[in-house]
């Protein structure tokens, strides 16, 4: 173990970093350059036993359970530490919902009585590990893809631009195709057409296994129902003993193709950038422009760096753009971190900082809000007290 | 197990969950029903679950909270074996000796017995001795990188932090300026210049005290979609799922030849103590290998056990039979009488805490308050209760008596005496007794607007008599301390109303039941 990581750890002041994702949870602990697990979000009920998404949620009451009954697995079975006096960084979209982070928030300090909790923007924060104060985030994950430009370390939300184009847009795609191709292998070796249902987790395997993001031309090709020369080879996916499901080889192009098609309202995870870009003032955009750093779990795929590239340069030549945005050269960075848990990573940096104690929420703070709500990133109402200070200056 | 841990009868918690009463603690100190939810844990010991070694909560941090000798399987997480095979190796030929001699050396590698996933797999090289450690450790090649980056901001928030401060400072009610001259006066120049040590500065640091970092570079340059995915046949045994990536959090190896074994996650004991009085309810023995308590306030101990007896059918708008079966677990007698929610004022319906916080104060005796954890020093509103979210479809009709049960006793299983004499009981509501357990006839309607194959769920509450004080050798027998605790009762009947098939007569069942007791 190299010297400086035992450093932080004699500190002794090591803060919980959790990202919580719709998909995946990112949980490690201030100072590490990894996390200490990537896990789903998921929990088991401990009202009935069973196995629960936490974010699907009728009412507050069960999205309240369900966060305590995850925190408590998160604190217990991977912190194997006692929350209370634990200082605790909680990683969010800036679009996140205001009752899921009053709901963190009292299941943290109602709950487990932590000590105090920070909320920092995941797309500020991930420019911390590269060093940079300015950059266009291009965050795809499970759920939506989110584009934040931030310049000079400030957000600019007017720029923003989300979509629900994440996996599980992919993987809805690719359910639609397979679905029908599941197949019964008899004990006299025919193979019948079954129908089957098919669990979240098999077509995720798939999709992790076999899918890629095709390139721009073969893309091009495809739309219009040509097949090009060379096809990716197909193969046949194991679900069990007898159950199979053949996997074409288009299969395994098309399903990424979801987040490149223009929809209605000629939209893409591509012109979502060129926009977010636009909105932007005249003498950032060459700046955003030169500086994209992508995160999620989505942008890993094989080939999407290099589609998104490509499909940022023919957009730039289109008369939509071509007269507004004078752009030739898109740029990315790479983070030390692989792309799905550079916002944890972020918090991480953050967590070992002075930050921590300078800006948190304290839960003698907390209990003195009168109605218990975490403030907005951007409200400025009624809140001239040390509560807004303490959260917003970042 | 279905049995033992019965989802039928299930009680409300203080805090408002509703879980089984083998689920349930019971804090003698403030006499509430607690449960998992509403108790505050705490890590008692760290241990590894394979080698069962015990770690200090400090070495544990120092180890990431993993095992330094055992490992987990990438591919199954499953425990790891160490295995040994024999190898000859052939020597060659020492000066001296005509022939080459052989020497058969024993080899070390990991194995998992479930998967046959071996260390071979990863290309990680034997090892020649069985100690568990000195594996090939693998280390995040950007660890570097991120630490001064770490350094890099630990710096400007300082700076910001002293900024602050001087500004608080300077906003502060000391406005004189004797403390500048004591600090920036002539004589403290003088004597910091004769001192040899450099002058204050007087302005505001300059940037140059600032590590340097090189910030990422972006590049044109990204990673193109590689050739193979159009000519390299796929093969999926050989790819990794997300579970077996995320197993090595800063790699996520594509393929299973480059996972390596994952140090074994720790494992903790904890304890449960009560979040309103502090007292610990639930203490397991330190040691990673023992298996008792130290102490265990379980509510099986405390509160009288409701069972149903057996299956039943309801039918429509007509009163079905329903036999709970009652015992005491207490070392004291007790009595037993059965409520309607609407007949107890004292308890909320929903949302609402038992109100036992008011009798609290005096039911702790001077002495328990000595033992106290340490208390806190500033006190924090307790988390709101949660809604009891059960709907009853049913009614329920209880018998207006009293039952009282004898306590607990071991040997009376085996008294063939019958106890039904030594109590009055009345034969139409109590139907049989034996010790400390009693079989209690309620009968039971559903509600009009019940659908059929649905659940009839039904509540009441169980009003018994409880010992207050712990009693101890050292106690006085006289100093009784009785008081009644209302438990609140749900019964879900799993037996759907039958539209059709006629209902069996009470007494035909108590007849058959008892039949059964008989044989």
């Amino acid at each position: 173990m190299p010297a400086y990581d035992s450093m932080s750890l004699i500190s002794d002041k090591q803060c919980i970093i959790i990202d919580i994702g719709y998909k995946y949870t990112k949980f490690g602990f201030s100072g590490e350059s990894n996390p200490r697990c990537i896990i789903p979000t998921e929990t088991i009920s401990s009202d009935t036993g069973k196995y629960k998404i936490v974010f699907n949620y009728k009412d507050t009451d069960e999205l309240y359970t369900n966060l305590v009954d995850f925190i408590h697995m998160l604190f217990f079975k991977y912190a194997l530490v006692h929350p209370k006096e634990k200082r605790v960084v909680i990683v969010e979209s800036l679009l996140s919902p205001s009752v899921i982070r009053n709901t963190l928030a009292s299941v943290l300090f109602d709950h487990f009585e932590v000590t105090s909790i920070i909320f920092l923007p995941s797309h500020v924060i991930s420019l911390y590990t590269l060093g940079i104060n300015t950059g266009l985030v291009v965050d795809v994950g499970f759920q939506e893809a989110i584009v934040i430009p931030i310049y000079e370390g400030i957000p600019v939300l007017k720029a923003w631009q989300a979509l629900p184009l994440g996996s599980k847009a992919v993987e809805l795609a690719l359910r639609d195709r397979i679905q029908n191709k599941i197949k019964l292998i008899t004990e006299k070796g025919e193979e019948v057409m079954n129908s089957f249902c098919l669990f979240d987790t098999i077509v995720e395997d798939i999709k992790v296994k076999s899918c890629f993001v095709t390139t721009l031309e073969r893309a091009k090709l495809l739309a219009n129902g040509k097949i090009p020369k060379l096809q990716p080879p197909a193969f046949r996916y194991r679900i069990d003993g007898s159950t199979v499901i053949d996997i074409e080889s288009i299969d395994r192009e098309l399903p990424f193709e979801t987040l490149f098609e223009q929809d209605n309202d000629q939209m893409s995870l591509s012109t979502m950038i060129l926009d977010s870009i636009l909105k932007c003032s005249i003498d950032m955009r060459k700046q955003l422009a030169e500086n994209i750093v992508l995160l999620g779990g989505t942008v890993m795929t094989k080939g999407f760096k290099a589609r998104l590239k490509e499909e940022l340069l023919s957009l730039i030549k289109q008369p939509k753009y071509s007269d507004k945005l004078f752009i030739n050269v898109f740029k990315f960075h790479n983070p030390p971190a692989k792309e799905n848990y550079v916002a944890w990573l972020g918090g991480s940096i953050c967590g070992a900082t002075d930050m921590i104690s300078m800006k948190s929420l304290t839960r003698d703070t907390y209990c003195e809000m009168n109605n218990n709500t975490i403030p907005d990133w951007c409200s400025l109402t009624n809140r001239s007290d040390s509560v807004i200070q303490k959260i917003l200056q970042l | 197990m279905a049995h033992l841990s019965q989802q039928d009868v299930l009680i409300a918690c203080s805090c408002g969950s509703l879980r089984p009463l083998i689920k349930l603690y019971f804090c003698r100190h403030c006499i509430v029903l607690r449960c998992g939810y509403c108790v505050s844990q705490e890590v008692d010991s760290i241990y590894c679950s394979n080698c069962l070694e015990n770690l200090a909560s400090s070495e544990a941090k120092l180890k990431k909270n993993r095992c330094g000798a055992c490992f987990d399987c990438p591919c199954c997480f499953h425990t790891l074996t160490i295995r040994a095979t024999t190898i000859s190796r052939i020597n060659p030929p020492v000066d001296g000796s005509p022939t080459p001699s052989k020497t058969s050396v024993k080899n070390y590698y990991l194995s998992c017995f479930f998967c046959r996933w071996t260390s071979r797999d990863a290309k990680i090289p034997d090892k020649l001795t069985a100690t568990s450690s000195n594996w090939p450790e693998h280390e995040n090649t950007y660890t570097a990188r991120i630490s001064s980056l770490i350094e890099y901001f630990k710096i400007i928030t300082l700076r910001e932090r002293l900024e602050k401060e001087n500004r608080m400072f300077l906003h502060s009610s000391r406005r004189g300026y004797q403390h500048f001259s004591e600090k920036f006066g002539l004589t403290a120049m003088l004597a910091r210049k004769r001192a040899g040590l450099p002058p204050l500065s007087l302005g505001r640091d300059d940037t140059s005290t600032l590590p340097h970092i090189a910030p990422s570079i972006a590049s044109e340059h990204v990673e193109p979609l590689p050739d193979d995915v159009f000519t390299e046949a796929i093969d999926i045994v050989k790819l990794t799922s997300l579970p077996q990536r995320f197993g090595i959090p800063d790699l996520q190896p594509e393929l299973i030849s480059n996972l390596f074994p994952i140090h074994k996650q720790l494992f903790i004991k904890r304890s449960q103590r009560c979040r309103s009085c502090l007292h610990n309810i639930f203490k397991p023995e330190y040691g990673p290998a023992s298996i008792k308590f130290k102490l265990h306030l379980a509510a099986y101990y405390y509160v009288p056990e409701i069972r149903l007896m057996e299956k039943i059918k309801l039918k429509r708008r007509q009163y079905t039979h329903l036999m709970l079966k009652i015992s005491n677990p207490a070392q004291i007698s007790t009595q037993i009488q059965f409520l309607q929610f609407e007949d107890v004022t004292d308890i909320v319906q929903n949302n609402e805490v038992f109100n036992f916080e008011e009798k609290k104060d005096d039911s702790i005796d001077t002495k328990s308050i000595t033992n106290l954890a340490p208390i806190q020093k500033k006190t924090y509103p307790l988390e709101k209760s949660r809604r009891i979210t059960f709907k009853t479809n049913g009614k329920i009709n209880l018998p207006d008596v009293i039952i009282s049960l004898p306590a607990r006793d071991d040997t009376a299983e085996y008294d063939e005496a019958n106890d039904s004499d030594m109590y009055q009981d009345n034969p139409s509501v109590i139907v049989w007794r034996k010790g400390n357990k009693v079989i209690v006839k309620f009968s039971v309607i559903p509600n009009n607007d019940v659908e059929d194959n649905e659940d009839i769920k039904i509540g009441f509450i169980m009003r018994y008599s409880y010992h207050g004080k712990i009693i101890s050798p050292l106690e006085q027998k006289g100093n009784k301390d009785i008081r009644l605790l209302d438990i609140k009762i749900f019964i879900s009947i799993r037996v759907c109303i039958s539209p059709t098939e006629l209902l069996t007569s009470g007494n035909y069942q108590i007849r058959t039941y008892l039949g059964k007791l008989m044989s």
